[in-house]
């Protein structure tokens, strides 16, 4: 799959370059940090891509699966219905849009990012807590599946 | 497989899509997303510090210039047919070695890049 060697663009001349939004000051975020979260329908669960912090994982990111109907999942459900709330609309994913920036793609199609969001901050601040538990959720089943793996192993 | 046009409204077309919607949905159900995240920035005048701080796990990795929305969805699509992936298939990740730079992370360049599959959506991001 590797291509020829070819000249590296780091600088200035990066067409292409987006624009990154500043660091989000208000809501400085660490790992765990929810990367993306859907529903998956024919499995009946959640599956959450996060960013771990180290102490779990060095990975950029990891996986994991939690059934609808489990007591996480049920959490889960909670917390998305509080982000619902907040922001007027039901939600199909959600993802991070990079530092302490996400993003919510509606079921009408409609997406939404919380760096946009016209809100209070204390809104603002309250959809950021219920993402951090999202994050911790993920976190906790991923090493909860590690040591089961090992128990296993 | 069809390979996405190289015109500059084909480019102009996927950098109209915003983030975390579909760049491109596959024959197999698998729908590959937009991540800017991982999107190439200009790191011209940043401190070695502050690389390392915008290509970290909190801010993602960054793919070179070279790797615009047209090549990394192209690559995408490319790559999840040599390995046979569909919605079928499940969560999955695989790493596929470069010899060439395909991005910085943790302010360090890197030859991998790991294509991640949710069972649903794909998307991919350099590593170490």
């Amino acid at each position: 799959m590797g291509g020829t060697c070819m000249p590296i663009q780091w600088s200035s001349s990066v067409k292409d370059a987006i624009e990154i939004p500043m660091e989000n000051e208000e809501f400085p975020v660490e790992p765990p940090i929810v990367d993306f979260l859907y529903l998956n329908a024919e499995s009946s669960s959640y599956v959450i891509t996060f960013i771990p912090a180290d102490r779990a994982s060095r990975q950029e990111k990891e996986i994991v699966q939690i059934p609808e109907n489990s007591v996480d999942g049920r959490r889960i459900q909670v917390r998305i219905n509080e982000i619902e709330k907040a922001l007027g609309g039901h939600i199909n994913r959600l993802f991070h849009a990079g530092d302490g920036d996400f993003g919510f793609v509606f079921a009408d199609g409609r997406q939404k990012q919380l760096s946009d969001v016209q809100s209070t901050a204390a809104n603002s601040q309250y959809i950021y807590i219920q993402l951090q538990d999202l994050g911790m959720i993920a976190q906790i089943a991923f090493h909860e599946n590690q040591l089961l793996k090992n128990q296993a192993g | 497989m069809g390979e996405a046009s190289e015109s500059p409204s084909g480019q102009e077309l996927l950098r109209s899509v915003l983030d975390g919607l579909p760049l491109k949905v596959l024959a197999g159900g698998l729908v590959i997303v937009r991540r800017k995240k991982h999107e190439p920035i200009d790191l011209a005048g940043l401190t070695a510090e502050k690389i390392v701080e915008r290509t970290s796990k909190r801010s993602g990795s960054k793919f070179t210039a070279r790797w615009d929305l047209m090549r990394y969805a192209n690559w995408i699509e490319a790559r999840t047919g040599e390995l046979h992936w569909t919605a079928k298939t499940g969560p999955v990740a695989m790493d596929t070695p470069f010899d060439e730079v395909v991005g910085i992370s943790r302010g360090k360049e890197v030859y991998t890049i790991r294509l991640v599959s949710d069972g649903r959506h794909l998307h991919a991001y350099p590593v170490e």
